[in-house]
């Protein structure tokens, strides 16, 4: 049975913090018809499943708990008059901005003038990282333990053993202890801690929680429920030091390897960009289909929650714009490439439609650990932009701004050069470990 | 006391299922006795899901037989039972003159088997069929009917049609005893005591143990372990077939295979183990797996890897099957079925009913025979969200819980009110494949758990993912403001 599609000007996949914004900010600039999908009960994205604080510091200047940061971003989409629907799961998309999807209600079927995809990202699960040992009841994501914790108040377990140190690997600590559950240790597997090292000194050290750098899990044991875990040391090129110990627990948590949720593009077949394994972009945000666009942590897993908001402020003037003048072509298209230092840059293209440049904001990651980072942008003949960072680490973004780009199509290298933090020999296991990078 | 059983079948893996049903359709009285808390939770959760033809079977033994008639039976069979076949096909590689040598052998032998279809291929003939084959392939040859099913669905399938047909299915007692007094066995199990007329050893790894509890012990069963890769759904585009290795004197290898679900399977290793519950995977063994399927298909280094796993096959001493029917004292004994008993299952039912027939143990059959109730939907066909018909019967159908796989709410209700009665995340999740895709309930445990707590009407912390012991929660913590909607 068809069902007739329904028309929109812009139909967005997600009401995380890039689709809300986009949503709320294409409202205030008079688009009528824009609607907001989301598989979940409750708008607001991964944030809307966060009890703990850490949120809103860029976006509004003071620190929120994710819950109410979540709360913050539906209240400006509702006053903006955006249609949110929950519950409402996005089957398929096509490239003529065609979309099904479903919910309790029934099939739907529409059809926009824009696209925009805000689908966020995941956690890697431990079968990604081939982790010996069989399959216990005990192994979560800190996703799950977040929703566990937010949507039942119910606890993992008891004593909770935690498999990486990114910002939210860290913050999950109190949160945990919240419901009783001890962390006995947080194992990382890189030679340096992902995390800020403040939220170190505010979350582990009061607990005398130790931090296990480069240490390699050996062994998840335990049959029906995870019993402990085998770690063990690592020298500084990866080659294993000293006698494995085991920590016991009844809980292990895989967190803060994230991974884009490209299902629908990838569906769509959309090209995606092998490093990031989200949707390859231009600096409107625009995939190579016209029409759609991609923002958020879709197409850079996983920076804060902050960064999605600006993607989809963008993303709707972006949009904005293309819903006026849809069927020009551009005149130009330069790329961006990553150089030496550089595992990713986003956006991948630059897209110019007449004489005018706008300045470009890159998110850029390096391709392995470093301090006293120098990021440059530039052509064969000179650079187009900079910046500096004290610290840069694979996992997040560093973000320049190239202010006036070149017009010309010759491509843009990114290079980032700094001190190591990291062995040469090191680097090499490095992608191998993390296969998500 | 309960009216005995005329057969007490123990062990309700694939063997023990496709036994129950096959007696079910008699006027007798069947139980069945599973140590775990699912059905078909043991060996036969861990193979290949390979419905084999029997090509390289050792011709003249029983397992060679027994997988030529199984999978025929299979394929009359499965769509009555809602067993998904796929027939893919499968190539078997020659990497060099050696195993191009041997591929005459596996010939000879298929025709030998009476599995005549198969073709021997040049290496272009290959790498048409396979494009991602290992370039230095010098050829192959072709089984078109090796096919692949799912091993979820099996013996949930053959279980739940006992169900119907009046079986019943003691789900989590482990026997600790049994004695036969006046004719009629007395099974103490960890929770009841069952009596029966006939006791029926299905056991798999444990088929030794329940033998000698039964008083004989001939045999002796060692665990073999197999470990596997589930690659990513991307993967599957690529692998059109089964990719198999020319077996060496050691181990079958490590083969290439599509899933009933879209990914691609990789393994198993082969290595005799002496733990019986040692499900673990070694980082060692999946390294080899990888080394092995990479050799076949070298471009699948860069796929995605889904979920690991490991299962343990029965080897029995004997190196054959080992089917006994003991008229005198009123056993029936299946042991040894190595991974082919997925291909073989049904014609050991059948086997055992004729052996059991021809001592005048089997009644009339019945008159009606009641089929499996369908489900909304069976791995490999359209998720029920696709469908307006059942959109429109029930709104739970339109509610997504697991998005990889998408599976909705109403698959997962359905589930846990199927004849045989499922209360485990592992048993929803063979019954729907909820969290078995990529992010490996990343998205949707919490909410799965939500449902099967408010449908079992059980707290959340009494939720368990294959049983007592496993649980999936702790201890709830009292809740320290209102606004949480707590359960548990």
């Amino acid at each position: 049975m068809e069902i007739t599609p329904q028309e929109v000007d812009v139909l967005i996949v997600g009401a995380g913090p890039a689709g809300l914004t986009a949503a709320a900010h294409l409202g205030e600039l008079g688009v009528r018809r824009v609607l907001v999908l989301d598989r979940e009960p409750q708008p607001g994205g991964l944030p809307a499943q966060c009890e703990h604080a850490g949120f809103g510091l860029w976006a509004f200047k003071r620190l929120m708990r994710g819950r109410d940061f979540a709360a913050r971003l539906v209240q400006r989409a509702e006053r903006a008059r955006i249609t949110i629907c929950t519950n409402t799961t996005v089957l398929s998309i096509s490239p003529d901005r065609e979309a099904q999807a479903v919910s309790p209600d029934g099939r739907m079927r529409y059809r926009a003038r824009a696209l925009v995809l805000a689908t966020g990202c995941r956690e890697l699960p431990r079968s990604v990282f081939t982790v010996a040992g069989a399959r216990p009841a005990g192994i979560f994501n800190t996703g799950v333990v977040q929703r566990l914790h937010s949507q039942f108040h119910a606890a993992p377990g008891h004593d909770a053993v935690i498999i990486g140190s990114d910002d939210m690997s860290l913050m999950a600590v109190p949160s945990l202890n919240q419901l009783g559950v001890r962390v006995r240790a947080v194992v990382e597997e890189r030679p340096y801690r992902l995390g800020y090292m403040g939220l170190e000194w505010l979350t582990l050290r009061p607990r005398r929680i130790p931090l296990l750098l480069h240490h390699h899990v050996e062994q998840i044991q335990g049959t029906d429920r995870v019993k402990g875990i085998v770690v063990a040391a690592r020298d500084k090129d990866g080659a294993p030091k000293g006698e494995p110990f085991t920590i016991p627990c009844d809980t292990v948590i895989f967190s803060g390897e994230f991974f884009p949720e490209n299902t629908l593009p990838k569906l769509a077949q959309l090209p995606l960009d092998t490093r990031t394994q989200g949707p390859l972009v231009d600096q409107n945000f625009e995939t190579e289909v016209r029409g759609v666009f991609a923002c958020g942590n879709l197409i850079h897993a996983a920076d804060a929650a902050d960064h999605a908001l600006e993607d989809g402020e963008q993303t709707a003037q972006a949009v904005f714009e293309y819903l006026q003048v849809s069927s020009r072509e551009a005149e130009q298209v330069q790329t961006i490439q990553g150089g030496d230092g550089v595992h990713a840059v986003v956006p991948q293209r630059l897209r110019w439609y007449d004489a005018r440049r706008t300045p470009t904001r890159l998110a850029v990651r390096v391709n392995h650990a470093q301090w006293g980072v120098r990021v440059h942008a530039r052509t064969a003949e000179r650079e187009w932009g900079g910046g500096y960072a004290v610290v840069a680490k694979p996992h997040r973004s560093i973000y320049l701004k190239i202010s006036a780009p070149p017009a010309t199509s010759e491509p843009i290298t990114v290079t980032a050069s700094g001190r190591a933090l990291v062995s040469e020999k090191f680097r090499e296991t490095e992608w191998r470990v993390h296969p998500s990078r | 006391m309960n009216a005995p059983y005329d057969f007490l079948i123990i062990g309700a893996g694939l063997v023990g299922c496709a036994l129950a049903r096959a007696l079910a359709h008699y006027n007798l009285r069947v139980g069945v006795v599973e140590e775990n808390f699912d059905v078909g939770d043991g060996v036969s959760k861990g193979n290949s899901s390979i419905l084999h033809t029997g090509f390289d079977a050792k011709p003249g033994s029983l397992e060679a037989r027994l997988v030529v008639e199984g999978h025929l039976l299979w394929r009359e069979q499965a769509p009555e039972l809602g067993v998904p076949i796929s027939s893919v096909g499968a190539v078997m590689l020659a990497l060099d003159e050696e195993q191009l040598g041997s591929l005459d052998n596996y010939f000879l032998n298929a025709h030998k088997n009476g599995v005549t279809d198969v073709e021997r291929l040049s290496r272009e003939q290959v790498l048409e069929r396979v494009p991602l084959a290992n370039p230095a392939v010098r050829g192959g040859l072709w089984v078109p009917r090796e096919s692949i099913t799912c091993t979820f669905t099996a013996p949930i399938a053959l279980a739940e049609h006992a169900a119907v047909n009046g079986a019943e299915f003691h789900l989590g007692e482990r026997v600790i005893h049994s004695e036969r007094v006046d004719d009629i066995y007395c099974v103490k199990t960890t929770r009841a005591e069952y009596h029966t007329r006939w006791l029926v050893n299905s056991a798999g790894l444990w088929g030794d143990e329940v033998a000698a509890l039964m008083g004989k012990r001939s045999f002796t069963i060692t665990p073999r372990k197999g470990e596997f890769l589930i690659l990513d759904k991307s993967a599957r585009a690529q692998v059109p077939h089964i990719l198999l290795p020319v077996p060496t004197r050691i181990s079958k290898g490590i083969l290439v295979a599509p899933t009933m679900n879209g990914n691609v399977l990789i393994g198993p290793t082969a290595e005799d183990v002496t733990d019986k519950r040692d499900l673990s995977v070694s980082e060692a063994g999946l390294a080899r797996v990888r080394q092995g399927a990479f050799q076949l298909a070298p471009a699948l280094a860069n796929e995605t890897v889904v979920a690991t796993y490991s299962g343990l096959r029965p080897v029995g001493s004997t190196g054959d099957y080992i089917i006994e029917v003991d008229a005198e004292c009123q056993q029936v004994v299946t042991a040894g079925i190595r991974s082919t008993g997925l291909s073989a299952a049904l014609a050991i039912a059948r086997e055992v009913s004729r052996r059991l027939d021809s001592v005048g143990a089997l009644p009339a059959m019945k008159q009606t025979i009641t089929p499996r109730p369908r489900r909304a939907w069976t791995i490999g066909s359209t998720r029920p969200c696709l469908d307006a018909s059942y959109l429109q019967q029930n709104p739970a159908f339109g509610r997504i819980l697991c998005l990889c796989e998408t599976v909705s709410e109403g698959e997962v209700v359905q589930a846990l009110h199927a004849p045989i009665s499922v209360s485990t995340l592992d048993g929803i999740k063979k019954r729907t494949w909820a969290t078995a895709g990529r992010c490996q309930g990343f998205y949707c445990t919490a909410a799965i758990l939500d449902v099967m707590s408010r449908e079992l009407d059980v707290p959340l912390a009494a939720l368990t993912k294959r049983g007592p012991g496993s649980e999936l929660i702790g201890v709830p913590i009292q809740h320290k403001n209102g606004n949480y909607a707590t359960r548990g």
